[in-house]
């Protein structure tokens, strides 16, 4: 394990050239939630650029995504699936969310509980029928660089 | 508890599928306890199956944390809308992040009061992040969005 922190939040999104947004972090403000938090920051500019590549290098190889009906399950698999998705019924949609939850689970791994949804072109806001509270595993590896294990959403109305 | 018969074992043999090793059966015990408490429409049974601080994610708006908000939720929901109804999984995909945290997912649903067959809207993705903790696995997070047609695109 190179050190006990998770890293400069700041620092982690410049690296990706992602502009940070301090608001998002809410609550969770110690510098290893932050730095957890940059995962979800990725993904949200990932969906801003509608960039696939962007998207599927946050995960992890074998990280897995349960979007819509569909199980992806490989970082691959998420690749092929956005490229489609943001050339097609994805175009022009983005994501909001925020943070509700982060604990670490073991020094390596943190989990991430979010609310938000996806906004599709032409709206401002989330429709109420869109909401989601989505979970994150997070993961740090040997080199200190962190990774989307896992993504699920589920809708907060019945 | 008595010794397991031949039909107990085949039906967890089906259970398990083809995560046999010993240690994606320790894992995958977490659902067998939460099944085998909910049977019992036994809410504060099903949440001893989560960590101290589990969370507990549903569509509806739950968003339950920790092991007393879970059980007085799933205790109330046994008095009035899953009063004696049962619940079904079987594991479709299990990941180990690491020794000892592991991602399990099942297909199933709640099966309506008598009945041994899920409901199509009532089908479910389960995802399962079990913790082992004091040498016995846990859930740390249970979530679960709609299978099948009512599966609508979200985020």
């Amino acid at each position: 394990m190179p050190n006990n922190s998770w890293g400069d939040a700041t620092a982690i999104l410049t690296a990706y050239g992602v502009e940070e947004d301090t608001s998002f972090y809410r609550e969770f403000t110690s510098a290893d939630e932050r730095a957890v938090l940059t995962v979800p920051q990725r993904i949200q500019n990932a969906w801003a650029k509608n960039d696939p590549d962007v998207f599927a290098d946050v995960f992890t190889a074998n990280g897995s995504l349960l979007l819509q009906d569909n199980q992806l399950t490989s970082r691959e698999d998420i690749r092929g699936y956005m490229r489609a998705g943001f050339s097609g019924p994805l175009k022009g949609a983005h994501v909001n969310g925020w943070p509700l939850a982060v604990k670490f689970l073991e020094p390596d791994i943190a989990i991430a509980i979010t609310e938000g949804g996806i906004v599709r072109p032409g709206e401002s806001e989330i429709a109420p029928e869109n909401q989601i509270r989505a979970v994150w595993v997070v993961v740090r590896n040997d080199e200190g660089d962190l990774s989307l294990f896992s993504h699920q959403s589920s809708p907060v109305k019945g | 508890m008595s010794a397991p018969t031949s039909d107990d074992q085949a039906r967890l043999d089906d259970y398990y599928g083809p995560f046999t090793s010993e240690k994606a059966k320790e894992a995958l015990d977490v659902p067998l306890r939460l099944i085998a408490a909910w049977s019992k429409n036994d809410g504060y049974g099903v949440a001893k199956a989560f960590t101290e601080d589990g969370i507990l994610i549903l569509p509806g708006d739950v968003l339950k944390k920790g092991r007393d908000e879970i059980g007085a939720f799933m205790a109330a929901a046994y008095a009035g809308p899953f009063k004696g109804t049962g619940v079904t999984g079987k594991p479709v995909d299990l990941r180990f992040v690491s020794d000892t945290v592991a991602l399990i997912r099942t297909h199933g649903g709640i099966l309506a009061p008598g009945e041994t067959e899920i409901d199509e809207e009532l089908a479910v993705r389960s995802t399962w992040i079990v913790v082992k903790r004091d040498n016995e696995w846990q859930l740390a997070v249970y979530q679960n969005s709609p299978r099948g047609s009512g599966a609508t695109l979200r985020w």
